[in-house]
């Protein structure tokens, strides 16, 4: 009888008042989220690439992919929630590192539509990757809004890091960047193949 | 016998009733609902991308489109009050999210009455999404009220701070703001969709 007053007391420990909809695990939603896209080193060095890009090949490029690739990696994320099957994303966010890097330390200027396409591809792969590890809880939300605000953060990064190109000191550095991110995409894509 | 009576009273003591809409545990009333805009992400976001389109008008149209918020927020009260509920009122706010993003990041030169009747939608939405469960007319009254000066203060200081920007930075800042709703609400659609 005594054990029984013991589990009831160790029960009241365990008990919580059922809410559904609630701000609880808010923060933490958002946090996972958030960390998604830094704990990827590929998907580091892809978002500063196209930030450091946007930046080298100036306005409109400068905003328009740091708002086109939301959109288009919330595409990738809808087929990955929907589990339609994308063959080799992994090798897609390499290869996302490898070209947009090439790209900043080549000094490519192509037309802006050309980049767009370029940079909205991958970015395909990259909502994939990260649409099908969405949380289908309450917090998905907060979640997906974590990830695409880091993703940015990366992007604005790049930016202004990017901005010293105009600088002839500031040029050297960027276009070394874009080769150290390339350098790096080669090395994610050794370890896949 | 008394142990156990004394065992099953306390874990009586320890259970509470199921808080279906009460964003934090315990809070309830005027709070609540004060509380609820602010901690529902679905709401944050759509109220955000609202006052961001509201910021883009001349001060007498902002003042013209919360007022159009409050109107349709007192209509949806009165369909409340008779007894009126909306089962998926939180995803038409994230297709609300995601459309109004959409508009942000496209840049569109949107006209007064269509914002507005896009902040008469968003208002019911989020009105009826925020329907408290409890019991007394008294208490959802209270709530609603707390849940609709929230929201309203959300998008006066949203469009209050894009309205302030220098229109070079505001332009920009804007659109990526919205694409960052719209990339958002649609992923979570999806994921609404396909559950």
């Amino acid at each position: 009888m005594r054990r029984a007053a013991v589990v009831a007391l160790l029960t009241l420990f365990t008990v919580s008042s059922a809410a559904a909809h609630t701000g609880e695990g808010l923060a933490g939603g958002f946090g996972g989220g958030f960390v998604h896209p830094l704990l990827g080193p590929d998907h580091i060095a892809a978002m500063l690439a196209v930030g450091l890009w946007g930046a080298f090949l100036g306005a409109p490029a400068l905003w328009l992919l740091p708002v086109a690739f939301p959109l288009v990696m919330a595409m990738g994320g809808v087929l990955g929630i929907l589990g339609v099957p994308l063959p080799g994303i992994e090798i897609g966010i390499a290869v996302s590192a490898v070209v947009l890097g090439l790209m900043v330390a080549l000094a490519a200027k192509p037309h802006i539509a050309v980049a767009a396409i370029l940079v909205g591809a991958f970015a395909i792969f990259h909502g994939h990757a990260h649409g099908t590890e969405l949380p289908a809880g309450a917090n998905a939300l907060a979640y997906a809004l974590g990830f695409v605000v880091a993703t940015g953060l990366l992007h604005l990064a790049g930016i202004g890091f990017g901005l010293l190109a105009q600088y002839p000191g500031g040029r050297v550095a960027v276009r070394a960047a874009g080769g150290a991110i390339a350098f790096a995409g080669l090395i994610f894509l050794g370890r896949l193949i | 016998m008394r142990r156990a009576a004394l065992a099953a009273g306390l874990l009586c003591y320890a259970t509470s009733g199921a808080e279906a809409h009460n964003v934090i545990p315990g809070t309830s009333g005027f709070t609540g609902g004060l509380l609820h805009p602010l901690l529902v992400p679905s709401h944050v976001l759509a109220l955000i991308a609202l006052g961001l389109l509201i910021g883009a008008f001349r001060r007498r149209t902002q003042f013209a489109l919360l007022a159009a918020f409050v109107i349709a927020s007192l209509a949806s009260f009165a369909l409340i009050a008779m007894a009126y509920s909306a089962s998926r009122a939180e995803t038409l706010i994230l297709c609300l999210a995601a459309v109004t993003g959409l508009m942000l990041a496209a840049n569109l030169a949107l006209s007064a009455p269509f914002c507005a009747a896009l902040a008469a939608f968003m208002a019911a939405a989020i009105l009826f999404d925020s329907v408290p469960s409890v019991l007394t007319v008294r208490e959802t009254a209270l709530s609603l009220a707390g849940t609709v000066l929230s929201a309203v203060a959300i998008l006066a200081a949203t469009a209050g701070i894009s309205a302030a920007l220098p229109p070079s930075v505001k332009t920009i800042a804007v659109r990526i703001a919205g694409s960052w709703i719209a990339a958002s609400a649609v992923m979570v659609l999806a994921l609404r969709l396909s559950a």
